[in-house]
């Protein structure tokens, strides 16, 4: 099996992508592993150039911080679609991601359905395995 | 003579500050009204699509979650769409929409159906809504088309690449669909290589074009590219993705169209079906509401003949390249396709 | 009305006090009050003037007639575990709504019918409203009901109670679930539809 040199993770700036970069960054950190930060620029968000917003390079730089991941590991993909379709081609080259990372959309109203679910329809789709990271603890 | 969808009311299926709001549906049918067509003005009565109907195109379990969810009060379904207690039953009306006027110009044999509708439909794929799209009334109307052994020609000159339909029909040999569209751009696909799956090669047909494209461009790469490979397919009905987020006014993209520019394009692809009465004009996107009025004028005084004034048509602007590339891209998909096949 | 028709099936005495005038939304005075066996003939006559489209919404069927059976079981509830209210213009019934407590556990289902001229003025919700109420107390805490997938009048009728409504879509029908627990949505609700008066009988209003 080849080793797992690089870790793809979803970030949209919510909390519950923050939760999943904290594990990714963990996780890369055990096994030297790269990892790709990926924003996907829906239709609303449009931008002729695709750039990091401001306010998402600053909140991760903050967790890599925290979890002393090196600066140099880290890289972004901010591509044009939805976040399924852009993770998904992060399978691809030039990404080539061995492992993809996405929280979970939290406890709420729509937990367990398809509609809108990011993780479950990458669930259904990914070719490569998936990493869903929960966002709390489940209610009692 | 015109036949359109009487009104739906869809004031419900709107979210505070989104540009896909009631008004644009405002704004197309005042575009309708602008061409004082009097009698030869047609409306046919709304019926709401039937799950049968639906079902041709999207997963049951998709409509079954759309349904629930808009039952419970609606939201936000991603950062893009949303749905209200309302969108429910709006989309589908806006999906029979669609039935229904196709339903009129068959019995008719004449004349040039419009489609006003919202919320659009083309992003929608068989199990997920995206793009502010929740039911693909386009695919729905076409899959109606194909069930009854017609062959159908989607032409989408909406600003953004219709995942959804192509999704849909991406190994359906009987439809044909062309898209033009900004790229980069949401929803990121559309790529010249992407033509079609096994059991339909060359029935997709992608042509990306640059910020900035002016009408000469898309008036080329539609020719040149597309129009070959339509005479060829022959359809019987031609269904247009009509978004008129292509004109320069436009806020969602930059490309730089004018109402002229798609006068042109409908002129082009009224050409297009065998017989008269077997083409339809469905409403996509649009959110500048001055510009999608004159342009939904524009372009429906096109298919009908009607002489006037458009805005002048465009030309010099970037992606004469791009239209070059594209067709060797798609003749480079093509062969490796043919290949791998033998 | 003869006290004792009540008592045979019910399980409490007649909750009488549960009665009250009501305004609807286009300002006509109709009565609410608990069903009563005797209102068999009262029922008969307000099914037959159904539209069938109101009458399959009501029970999946086009079900032309009440049988005997049927109007004894619709009229003859125990007032704890199946409750109904009717609403009454002058001496014809308008609206019907009841819930059924499914045994051994705290759900209920409800249903309820207006008739055609009067639907959409605020009687659905206003059953809906005294159901829930009364379900509370007895210790009922969820209403279910199943409807057709496109019976936006029921389903609307529970968006606008401000209770918070789970709903799941199969086969063309629609299961709704709510908690009837009073919140500050429902409640909110409720101080929204202040058109709706009650000018005589208990207010229910507000509940800890």
């Amino acid at each position: 099996m080849t080793p797992l040199q690089t870790i793809a993770v979803g970030f949209d700036g919510s909390p519950s992508s923050e939760i999943a970069v904290r594990w990714a960054f963990a996780t890369a950190s055990h096994l030297e592993a790269r990892v790709v930060l990926v924003h996907a620029v829906g239709l609303l968000e449009h931008q002729s150039r695709l750039d990091v917003p401001e306010e998402f390079t600053a909140a991760v730089a903050t967790i890599a911080e925290e979890l002393d991941f090196e600066d140099d590991r880290i890289s972004w993909l901010v591509d044009n679609g939805d976040s399924c379709s852009v993770l998904l081609r992060c399978i691809d080259e030039p990404v080539s991601a061995d492992l993809l990372v996405v929280g979970s959309r939290g406890q709420g109203v729509h937990a367990g359905l398809m509609l809108g679910s990011t993780s479950l329809q990458l669930a259904e789709r990914s070719t490569i395995p998936l990493v869903i990271v929960p966002s709390g603890r489940p209610a009692s | 003579m015109l036949v359109v969808n009487g009104p739906v009311d869809d004031a419900g299926h709107e979210e505070s500050g989104h540009p896909e709001r009631p008004d644009r549906l405002s704004a197309a049918l005042a575009g309708v009204a602008d061409l004082h067509l009097g009698d030869d003005l047609v409306e046919v009565e709304v019926r709401s699509a039937t799950r049968a109907q639906l079902a041709r195109v999207h997963e049951t379990s998709y409509l079954d979650e759309l349904g629930a969810f808009c039952y419970e009060g609606g939201g936000d379904i991603d950062q893009d769409t949303y749905a209200t207690f309302d969108s429910w039953r709006i989309a589908q009306s806006a999906a029979g929409a669609g039935l229904a006027v196709i339903d009129e110009l068959r019995r008719r044999g004449d004349g040039v159906g419009f489609v006003a509708a919202r919320p659009p439909g083309h992003h929608a794929t068989r199990d997920r809504a995206m793009g502010f799209c929740l039911l693909n009334n386009v695919a729905v109307a076409a899959a109606e088309l194909t069930a009854s052994g017609e062959r159908v020609l989607i032409v989408d000159w909406d600003v953004h690449h219709g995942n959804g339909t192509q999704s849909i029909f991406w190994n359906d040999p009987h439809v044909l669909y062309v898209s033009t569209h900004q790229w980069p751009l949401f929803p990121g696909s559309g790529g010249a290589r992407e033509i079609g799956g096994f059991d339909a090669l060359g029935r997709t047909i992608n042509i990306p074009l640059p910020a900035g494209a002016t009408g000469d461009v898309i008036e080329r790469a539609y020719e040149e590219i597309a129009a070959p490979v339509v005479a060829d397919f022959s359809p019987t009905w031609t269904l247009v993705s009509a978004g008129f987020d292509a004109h320069r006014e436009d806020p969602m993209a930059d490309l730089a169209l004018s109402s002229g520019d798609f006068a042109a394009l409908a002129r082009s692809v009224a050409r297009t079906p065998a017989s008269p009465g077997r083409l339809a004009l469905f409403l996509e996107g649009g959110y500048d509401l001055a510009a999608l009025r004159e342009s939904v004028t524009a372009t429906l005084a096109a298919t009908l003949g009607v002489e006037r004034h458009d805005e002048e048509r465009t030309s010099g602007g970037p992606g004469a390249d791009e239209v070059q590339r594209c067709a060797s891209e798609r003749a480079i998909a093509l062969r490796i396709a043919h290949e791998s096949l033998q | 009305m003869s006290k004792s028709d009540a008592d045979q099936w019910a399980r409490r005495p007649y909750p009488s006090e549960l009665s009250c005038d009501v305004v609807t939304e286009s300002g006509v005075f109709l009565h609410l009050r608990p069903i009563r066996p005797d209102d068999a003939q009262l029922l008969v006559r307000f099914h037959s003037g159904l539209s069938s489209d109101s009458i399959y919404r009501r029970y999946f069927s086009i079900h032309p007639e009440l049988s005997e059976a049927e109007v004894r079981h619709l009229t003859q509830v125990d007032y704890v575990d199946r409750f109904a209210f009717v609403v009454e213009d002058g001496s014809d019934l308008v609206g019907v709504g009841r819930f059924d407590r499914i045994p051994d556990t705290t759900e209920a289902e409800v249903a309820f019918i207006v008739a055609d001229r009067f639907q959409h003025q605020g009687i659905g919700l206003l059953l809906l409203d005294h159901l829930a109420d009364e379900a509370w107390s007895l210790g009922i805490t969820t209403f279910t009901a199943e409807t057709q997938a496109d019976n936006r009048s029921m389903m609307g009728v529970f968006e606008a109670s401000g209770f918070p409504v789970k709903a799941r879509m199969e086969d063309e029908v629609i299961t709704a679930t709510f908690e009837i627990r009073p919140t500050d949505e429902s409640r909110a609700s409720r101080a929204r539809r202040k058109n709706r008066i009650q000018v005589s009988g208990r207010r229910r209003g507000d509940r800890a």
